[in-house]
């Protein structure tokens, strides 16, 4: 008897996992979206948090390659871009934002002295895990043909040779130059990483004036090494080294403690980008705000940091999100290819030949009457409501519509409502209903969401979510909101079957419609409740609330179902800019992924630029409200952002400008009044 | 009884009653909360002051920022009725190590090696390294005392954590880390990134929570809500993770993770969530055996974090220049 064990406890596919079941867990689906990452030539890696940065990123790393070749599984990357070595820092791990928390002398005012050995620091700890993963990959390289698709050629006495010149090299000033051989090197390199961080620690009470001495220029000594490294033929000249600079973002937070160190760091990294050097190319894993920052200057340069012409940007986010066009979205084939491999990798028996394992445990949904049909257990007129002005003909009209089919009584009964539509109330119809008839077919389609929500709120059910297109659709693109549904799924199931015992056979379970519903909800609370685990989020959390609540009053009360789409917002860009304040609130919103923002074509006569505001899909279950996009969202203008900011209790009136007297003029079409 | 020390605490004036020293130097934190001056006018009421410091730390601005500062203000005059002289410092939460290193020395310089720190309402992020300051500078006497509140506030004490990041001093220093053998979290209220943390860092690391008992309603929802949180991401075994300890009872922590750690022979890194004394022991030993403290430092903290003052207590830490904590 084996116990049911949930196959999606492990919600991480990133640095947390073992290598071993790495290479088992990812999913190379995203490779090919990503493949400036595996070229020459320097790239920006942004995402939000568990979108898949680090899981890519984790295939530069050395312990990653060796174990694709211990399991004899195909490295997840096209053959004619496997020929690199990867190295790097991680920003936040390393302890390097500790420079300037101690100013290395006296005479460091203006934290220059810092970057500049934060510059220093960096360059040691690259160059130590440049030599640290050849070292590696030779040493425990499976077979020989590993180190030829590599292109390293390693001897202990071309890596004795290579260290001499290495030690003389100029970039060192001379810190190396009583080093006799590579053991040596190694040691040297790890000191001085020591050195620094006890002094950072408050372990020594000064700093080596050796070290003062022999400063290093940012990414100097990492292109001499890879330079050096081809040169005595360790590695082959057609060998790429990618060096990764992870959480960039930990930089951005320097400054609130010491005003612009961060920027100071972040401009040091810039400068690494600058350099156009073609011995090494970086990729810098980021949050979108971190980047996104105006600010592209370069340390001690007046020259400023281009796209394109200095780096490539891979939007990790942008190519998972939903497109308009759904046949470009490769979502859906990412989720299910990952989905196949955590059940590959449990007990539970599968069909080998399903299209779609997610279909197969969490079916396909169910259709909307039928959605509808659950939330009337009992009287299905309660699907509508009736005006007491209304015909008689009319009201008898819905009510025996309704106990057939309560979805077309409720859209009918919004169609009445709505104006210029209020004829049929006098003629009634005959089959195919207005709101049925094919030239109508998007009319329904736009309102049979909030319809069923309607119903489920008139009659006090909880909304149903259900099958793999709501699964799919709350997880937003987004990899880790996926694991997480399936997680709390699976462990309500395993719940639920607490009082039983499990089968021998562990057959892939299909989850009924309760169970996903109860999964589904957990997990949108949970994240609601998360909002507030990241910086800033207390206020986001409060707006976040407030506006959900506010959306979900506003789809329930709209009985005519004239703006099906006001589960979002719409606001023109300049309004957003007339406050600093109010834009980083909403720019960290979309950040923390808490807003989904995206541009917006207005339907208004006036052109100007816009943006819409969605809650990410995954809180549509805690606010009872619909995920799906449809219609226009509400149109709000500057007066109206800053009354909700302050009735959410997110900011304080005294910190909001007021608004300003050209902005007067009410928003026009779609405004809602609350 | 460990080694050869007895490492006294209990009761503040039942310690002070058992101390003869007469001229202490006093480090508090200046708060919102009414159990800030507890421990300063027990001290001070039997005139055994000869110095007191007050840090006075003031959270990121945030629509708090007003009504904290009129709080702070009114709390300072009560401060400044008992003791018209004391000093008062005022610092950023999130100001740079530097500046709460140059306060310690500042204060150490005219000190007389007689130490009384507060921990009551200190953040971790002060506390932890000026325990570790004060430590380092040899002093003759070092008590630690805390008090606790009849109530905390219901709502969340703290929100708007950073990432989880180590906390001033306490970085890991060898390059390469060596490997961890065993992490130690002390189970709060409000785990914040914790899970990340052990997630991203530390997933093969074995890991102890020590869950400070009785928590007592309506304390006990919410610690366990702490472990059912970090459980949603992080697998642990209930029976061998999660350890009972007394929340005030600082020296039994400090035994038992001296005992876990075979008394440093494994590496350790720990987690200070939860009550104070629990923490306090994971920051003398981290501090004697050079080990990595990580937290998620919260950027706000409740103007209602808690109301009045139940009990306060003294820890012994260095007495007549021996550290009772030094494991000989």
């Amino acid at each position: 008897m084996a116990a049911r064990i949930n196959p999606f406890h492990e919600l991480y596919v990133g640095e947390s996992i073992g290598p071993d079941k790495f290479v088992n867990l990812f999913s190379d689906v995203i490779v090919e979206h990503a493949l400036p990452l595996f070229q020459p030539g320097h790239v920006i890696l942004k995402g939000l948090p568990g979108t898949g940065k680090s899981m890519l990123l984790n295939l530069l790393k050395p312990t990653i390659r060796l174990a694709y070749s211990n399991a004899q599984i195909r490295f997840p990357v096209p053959e004619n871009l496997m020929k690199f070595i990867g190295a790097g820092i991680n920003l936040k791990r390393s302890g390097i934002s500790d420079f300037g928390q101690r100013p290395i002398n006296e005479a460091d005012q203006n934290g220059i002295t810092s970057a500049l050995h934060f510059a220093d620091f960096l360059n040691y700890w690259v160059v130590a895990d440049m030599l640290n993963s050849i070292k590696k990959l030779h040493t425990e390289s499976p077979n020989p043909r590993f180190l030829k698709d590599i292109g390293i050629e390693y001897t202990v006495k071309r890596m004795n040779a290579f260290s001499k010149e290495f030690c003389k090299m100029d970039c060192w000033s001379g810190y190396l130059s009583k080093v006799k051989d590579f053991n040596q090197l190694e040691k040297k390199i790890h000191h001085r990483i020591t050195e620094y961080r006890a002094f950072l620690n408050y372990n020594t009470s000064e700093l080596a004036e050796e070290i003062f001495r022999t400063k290093s220029l940012i990414g100097i000594p990492i292109s001499k090494t890879a330079e050096l490294l081809k040169k005595y033929q360790l590695i082959n000249f057609d060998t790429e080294i990618f060096i990764r600079i992870d959480q960039f973002e930990e930089l951005a937070w320097l400054s609130e403690s010491i005003t612009n160190l961060g920027n100071s760091f972040q401009e040091m990294i810039r400068k690494l980008l600058g350099l156009r050097d073609t011995n090494v190319s970086y990729r810098i894993g980021t949050r979108h705000f971190a980047w996104n920052d105006g600010n592209k200057n370069m340390f001690g340069s007046a020259a400023r940091l281009e796209k394109k012409r200095n780096y490539n940007e891979i939007s990790i986010d942008a190519v998972l999100r939903r497109k308009e066009n759904t046949r470009t979205w490769i979502f859906p084939k990412f989720a299910e290819d990952i989905f196949s491999r955590r059940i590959k990798n449990s007990n539970y028996k599968f069909n080998e030949k399903s299209n779609s394992l997610i279909s197969d445990v969490f079916g396909s949904g169910y259709k909307p009457l039928q959605i509808a049909l659950n939330y009337l257990p009992n009287q299905k007129e309660k699907a509508i409501l009736l005006e007491d002005n209304w015909p008689n003909k009319w009201k008898q009209f819905l009510n025996d519509l309704a106990k057939n089919n309560p979805l077309s009584a409720r859209l009918g009964e919004a169609w009445a409502r709505q104006k210029g539509k209020e004829n049929i109330l006098i003629n009634i119809p005959e089959a195919p209903y207005p709101w049925e008839s094919k030239d109508k077919i998007w009319w329904k389609k736009e309102r049979i969401e909030q319809a069923l929500m309607q119903i489920a709120s008139r009659n006090r059910q909880q909304l149903i979510w259900y099958g793999k297109d709501d699964i799919l659709g709350l997880s937003g693109g987004n990899i880790l909101i996926f694991l997480s549904l399936c997680q709390h799924i699976w462990d309500v199931w395993i719940r639920d079957k607490r009082n039983e015992r499990p089968e021998d056979s562990t057959d892939l379970p299909s989850l009924d419609i309760v169970i996903q519903s109860a999964g589904i909800r957990e997990t949108s609370t949970d994240w609601y409740e998360n909002i507030a685990n990241e910086k800033g989020g207390k206020e986001r959390k409060e707006f976040i609330s407030y506006i959900g609540s506010l959306f979900f009053d506003s789809l329930v009360a709209d009985k005519s179902m004239s703006y099906p789409g006001h589960n979002g917002f719409s606001i023109r860009e300049e309004d957003l800019e007339k406050s600093d304040i109010v834009n980083e609130f909403f720019k960290d919103a979309s950040d923390y992924g808490d807003l989904y923002d995206m541009p917006h074509t207005s339907k208004l006569k006036e052109k100007k630029a816009r943006k819409k505001f969605y809650l990410n899909p995954i809180l549509s279950p805690y606010f009872r409200i619909p995920y799906a996009h449809t219609k226009e969202p509400i149109y709000i203008d500057f007066k109206k952002l800053i009354d909700w900011l302050i009735s959410s209790k997110a900011f304080d009136p005294s910190d909001l400008p007021a608004e300003s007297k050209k902005n007067k003029r009410r928003s026009s079409q779609g405004a809602f009044e609350f | 009884m460990i080694g050869e020390y007895f490492r006294p605490w209990g009761e503040l004036n039942w310690i002070l009653s058992k101390i003869s020293i007469k001229n202490w130097n006093f480090i508090g934190c200046l708060s919102t909360e009414d159990r800030f001056l507890a421990a300063f006018v027990k001290l001070n009421k039997e005139r055994l002051l000869q110095s007191s410091l007050f840090f006075r730390i003031i959270d990121p601005p945030s629509k708090d920022t007003k009504m904290l500062e009129d709080k702070l203000n009114i709390n300072e005059k009560k401060l400044k009725k008992e003791l018209v002289n004391v000093k008062v410092e005022e610092h950023q939460l999130l100001e740079a190590n530097i500046r709460i290193v140059q306060s310690i020395q500042e204060f150490l310089k005219k000190a007389n090696g007689n130490l009384v720190i507060d921990i009551s309402t200190f953040p971790k992020r002060f506390f932890f390294p000026i325990i570790k300051l004060l430590i380092e500078s040899k002093p003759e006497n070092l008590i630690i005392t805390y008090s606790t509140p009849e109530r905390y506030s219901s709502k969340d004490l703290s929100s708007n954590p950073h990432s989880w990041q180590h906390l001033p001093l306490f970085m890991p220093v060898d390059f390469p880390e060596p490997q961890i053998d065993l992490a130690i979290v002390g189970v709060g209220f409000m785990p914040f990134g914790l899970p990340n943390l052990l997630m991203t860092k530390y997933k093969a690391t074995p890991v102890k929570f020590l869950f400070p008992f009785p928590p007592g309603p309506p304390n006990y929802q919410r610690t366990w809500d702490f472990v059912r949180k970090i459980e949603k991401s992080f697998t642990f075994n209930h029976q061998d993770s999660i350890i009972r300890i007394d929340s005030n009872n600082f020296p039994d922590a400090f035994e038992y993770i001296s005992q876990e750690t075979n008394n440093g022979s494994k590496n350790a890194i720990f987690a200070p969530y939860g009550p104070k004394p629990i923490s306090l022991a994971m920051c003398i030993y981290a501090i004697l055996h050079n080990s990595s403290v990580y937290y998620t430092q919260p950027t706000h903290y409740s103007l209602e974090y808690s109301t009045g003052i139940k009990d306060t207590y003294a820890y012994c830490i260095i007495l007549n220049s021996k550290n009772l904590y030094l494991h000989q």
